[in-house]
């Protein structure tokens, strides 16, 4: 509201009611500003954490599609199925001879698991382990109740393992069954809502070298 | 106004200027809500695009495992969480420089569709004598 008052003394002034009327609409656009400023800063927020929940997928499922693409000719995998503290079933990839998997250089004889453990809030956390070499039965369970784990993907549920030999897809993988051609995992990822996680990871087959010619013998 | 003091009136806001004030605010209000709404969509969009790559990479994997061997495979986007791929795999001929034709290799072709011209692809050149 705008009024031009006189200079002398007595001039008029803004009535109580202009004065509240005014206060109400500045209190009406202050509040029409807020809320969409929070609507933008909640937005961007949502918006942040998608954009991190897919980086975060994207970067684990590109991390295992290497270990499985750069599986080594004598490298090996199983699937084995572990109990957590509560009793609830664990899935675990292992890998074994299998260099160079998860950025890891060499496992120095030893093997690298691959599983999802279970969180406080009921979901699972893709994780991995490093295990040295002739580390087996209550050490190696000591090794994994302890701290050792690498957190890769949080949020995870419904975590399934299968594997494709043959044309047909095995949901099991046992120590010496070989070396399958792909492997399918599919999961909840509870950070994309309403979007299952469905990745297969080629794995190359091994070919048959042909020995090496005998070397001709000097004359 | 109140104008009882026998004085010249005072001055105020005509009705016509309170309604383009109004108009310039909501005008921009409706800016700022239009610019909030692309901003999400576009945020949206890149997330569906994401995951589009993933299935992507995911069927080539597949196919590398178990190649569409009738030349075309389709998978529509009621299966596959509203993303339609469309696999081919034809043959892909070479030459080398003495003119001889490299027997054995295939393109492999991938489409991943998840709306309106919201398409991405992926090649790949296979050898499978």
């Amino acid at each position: 509201m705008r009024a031009k008052i006189p200079a002398s003394g007595g001039g008029r002034a803004f009535t109580l009611l202009e004065v509240i009327l005014a206060l109400g609409i500045l209190a009406m656009l202050s509040g029409a500003v807020y809320s969409i400023a929070s609507a933008a800063t909640e937005a961007t927020r949502a918006t942040l954490d998608q954009q991190a929940a897919v980086r975060r997928l994207g970067s684990f499922v590109r991390v295992t599609r290497d270990a499985f693409l750069n599986l080594p000719r004598e490298g090996r995998i199983q699937l084995r199925i572990t109990r957590s503290q509560s009793g609830a079933p664990v899935p675990e990839i292992v890998f074994e001879e299998a260099a160079g998997v998860f950025g890891i250089p060499s496992l120095g004889g030893g093997s690298l698991v691959l599983a999802a453990r279970p969180r406080a809030d009921g979901s699972r956390t893709m994780s991995i382990l490093r295990v040295p070499r002739g580390v087996q039965g209550a050490e190696l369970e000591r090794l994994a109740a302890g701290g050792g784990w690498v957190p890769l993907l949080p949020r995870v549920e419904r975590v399934k393992w299968t594997f494709l030999t043959n044309g047909e897809w095995r949901e099991e993988w046992p120590e010496g069954a070989g070396r399958p051609s792909a492997v399918r995992l599919q999961m909840d990822y509870l950070d994309l809502p309403g979007k299952m996680v469905d990745s297969q990871f080629w794995i190359p087959p091994l070919t048959a070298v042909a020995p090496a010619p005998p070397k001709p013998t000097p004359p | 106004m109140n104008n009882c003091s026998g004085k010249p009136p005072a001055a105020a806001f005509s009705l016509f200027e309170v309604i383009v004030a109004l108009g310039v605010f909501a005008i921009s209000v409706l800016g700022l809500a239009m610019a909030l709404d692309s901003s999400v969509q576009a945020a949206l969009e890149a997330r569906e695009r994401a995951f589009a790559r993933m299935q992507l990479d995911s069927r080539l994997s597949a196919c590398l495992a178990d190649p569409p061997v009738s030349g075309r495979r389709v998978i529509e986007a009621r299966d596959n969480q509203g993303v339609r791929i469309e696999e081919t795999l034809i043959p892909y001929e070479v030459k080398t420089t003495n003119n001889l034709v490299v027997t054995g290799l295939w393109k492999l072709k991938i489409l991943a569709d998840w709306g309106d011209q919201k398409k991405e692809t992926a090649e790949i050149v296979l050898y499978k004598p």
